[in-house]
């Protein structure tokens, strides 16, 4: 009898235990997601010469990749304004998260690594510590040919460093090759 | 009869290096709260038998916050599980100890989790589950998977003492097991392995068929015990590299969760060998027993080997993740030198694994001239065999209460790295490991 009276309180307390709650699930819009990046090159001698490269990764993670639109073209040994832009688009209004990294500039920098030798780019914007940023840059292009660009954009890397990824170190908040066709 | 509850709150956060108002926010923030509750009898009034029964109950109430503003990594779930179960011990004669049991668990998981719309559809389960769909919400879709899954288990096993030095003991069992929550819901990129994991609603329990045989020997000085096992495991879960995809952040590989029936037989091997007993005299008693509790071990030594076999027996190939097999030796001596100071030396050898699945792929990257060429990602291949070297000195303060352990692990800072440590594809394991530690008892 007693035994029985003990497994009757044992349910007793189960039945209270499993009681549950169904609190509604708030969504979350990831805020800090870039899907867009877009460099827009001009041609300093010719304004109606514009290039302009953009990615863009709607999901953030998921399983579609970037899509990789390049408009415009690049002139041979030509001088270009370059200005990047990161952008959140999955949310609405979109982000320019572009304000962010300037704000922070100390924290960040984007670099760009061209496999074309004598494609250089020098940044021209620095943080207030004096240390380029890459946000601002100029283009000085060579020989017409086609080969790799990519840019980075690295979050508390070491500043200053050697202009190399694994100099600078820190974590990549953006990493996206386009095609860089120089004609 | 015992009536045990008990209740635990866990709050988790984990922090990254994050933009503009977020830094310093955490970027996984869960509260896990469980409760228990087991009520348990033993009757032992028979002379050879013994029996056990037992109730118990788990609830389990994982809630992430959302304002981390970081999509979740465990999504929010309600778990109930109910069990019962039986055995029976029985001691026919003073030679063999014989023993039975039964368990049956009813596991329920009901979990409300936000999925991006596009990894919803490419993972197919808007054909497959569209009765957990809410509603949609941006690019991304509510969902309320739920789960039941009835889980049975049974063991039976024999022991036969041969006489004072030898016992030989054999365990059949089967068992269930409910896949958790990380292998049904795991969505999007892990931050610390930088790889996409991707969990599965589809998954089955698994049910294991185990024999386990141990032939234990105790002569003199030498302690040993063998133990070899087979193992076959129906829809094991195992987690895969199965490609790449690439984000804004770069390309990742990606990991799935799948379920395959799985072969594995192993043996496990052991012995000490005590090479200096002391008696201490002082405390030398009359009774044999006291003799045999008062021996002080001075130097012993004890060696380990284990071997796994695994094999996954749908495609007739290695299983992922097997632990290579490994052989540790360890020399302790007690009272080295002066009392009370120990000294450990122990060495751990671990073979390279050379059974292992090849779940490499192909990725197409742009060459230096901007053309896509075709590149294998070796994600399969295991490490090297690796020696490592730890030492250690304690010496205990017989007045003061304390005790003084001195570790050094990784004694040679030898470099190596483990196939088990998803890390390795980025660098090397742990170098010398130096550690001090001060025990005060109160």
């Amino acid at each position: 009898m007693k035994n029985s009276i003990q497994i009757l309180a044992a349910v007793a307390l189960l039945s209270i235990a499993s009681c549950s709650d169904d609190d509604d699930v708030t969504i979350i819009n990831e805020e800090e997601l870039i899907t867009t990046v877009e460099l827009e090159l001009t041609n300093q001698a010719d304004a109606t010469n514009v290039a302009l490269f953009k990615s863009v990764d709607s999901d953030g993670d998921g399983p579609n990749a970037p899509v990789i639109t390049i408009t415009g073209t690049v002139n041979a040994n030509a001088t270009y304004d370059g200005t990047v832009r990161f952008l959140n688009e999955s949310i609405a209004p979109s982000e320019n998260i572009t304000e962010e990294v300037i704000e922070e500039a100390d924290e960040h920098e984007v670099f760009y690594i061209s496999t074309l030798s004598d494609v250089s780019v020098a940044k021209i914007d620095v943080d207030s510590n004096g240390n380029p940023l890459g946000v601002q840059t100029t283009f000085q292009t060579g020989a017409v040919g086609t080969g790799v660009l990519n840019v980075v954009l690295r979050h508390e890397p070491t500043k200053p460093n050697d202009n190399t990824l694994s100099g600078a170190g820190g974590e990549s908040d953006v990493e996206v090759a386009f095609t860089f066709e120089v004609e | 009869m015992s009536l045990d509850y008990s209740f635990q709150f866990n709050n988790r956060k984990e922090f990254d290096i994050r933009r503009g108002d977020n830094a310093g926010r955490a970027s996984l923030d869960i509260d896990l709260q469980t409760q228990n509750v087991s009520l348990y009898g033993l009757i032992d009034r028979f002379e050879k038998t013994t029996y056990e029964v037992g109730i118990d109950y788990m609830n389990q109430v994982n809630s992430p916050d959302s304002s981390t503003g970081v999509r979740r990594l465990i999504p929010d779930y309600n778990a109930n599980k109910a069990g019962a179960f039986a055995s029976v011990t029985h001691l026919p004669s003073e030679n063999w100890i014989l023993d039975a049991g039964l368990r049956y668990d009813y596991y329920k998981i009901d979990a409300d989790k936000f999925y991006l719309q596009s990894r919803w559809e490419d993972l197919g389960y808007d054909q497959q589950f569209p009765e957990f769909e809410v509603n949609e919400q941006g690019n991304q879709i509510l969902t309320n998977p739920q789960f039941d899954y009835n889980l049975f288990a049974f063991t039976a096993g024999a022991k036969y003492l041969f006489d004072d030095h030898y016992d030989l003991a054999i365990n059949l069992s089967t068992a269930n097991r409910a896949p958790n929550p990380s292998e049904l819901f795991s969505d999007g990129l892990h931050h610390a392995l930088a790889t996409i994991e991707l969990g599965r609603l589809d998954l089955k329990k698994e049910q294991s068929f185990k024999i386990n045989t141990t032939l234990h020997g105790n002569v003199g000085k030498l302690d040993f015990e063998i133990n070899p096992y087979v193992n076959l495991i129906n829809d094991y879960v195992q987690l895969v590299p199965t490609g790449l995809e690439t984000t804004t952040r770069g390309a990742f590989p990606v990991y799935q969760y799948e379920q395959i029936d799985a072969r594995l037989y192993g043996i496990d091997a052991s012995a000490t060998y005590d090479f200096w007993i002391k008696k201490r005299s002082t405390e030398m008693n009359t009774t044999s027993n006291e003799l045999v509790y008062n021996a002080v071990k001075l130097i012993s030594f004890n060696t380990n080997f284990s071997y796994i076999h695994g094999t996954d027996s749908n495609n007739d190939v290695p299983l992922i993740d097997m632990p290579p097999a490994q052989w540790q030796n360890q020399l302790t001596w007690h009272d080295a030198l002066i009392e009370n100071l120990d000294f450990k030396l122990s060495n751990q050898l671990v073979f390279q694994q050379n059974r292992f699945p090849d779940n490499n792929y192909e990725v197409s990257i742009p060459n230096d001239q901007g053309e896509l060429i075709t590149s294998t990602v070796d994600i399969s291949s295991t490490p090297d065999s690796y020696n490592l070297w730890n030492a250690g000195l304690s010496y205990a303060f017989a007045k003061a209460n304390t005790k003084i352990n001195l570790t050094v692990n990784n004694l040679f800072n030898t470099e190596y790295r483990n196939y088990l440590n998803r890390q390795r594809f980025y660098a090397d394991d742990v170098g010398r490991d130096i550690q001090l530690q001060i025990l005060y008892n109160f």
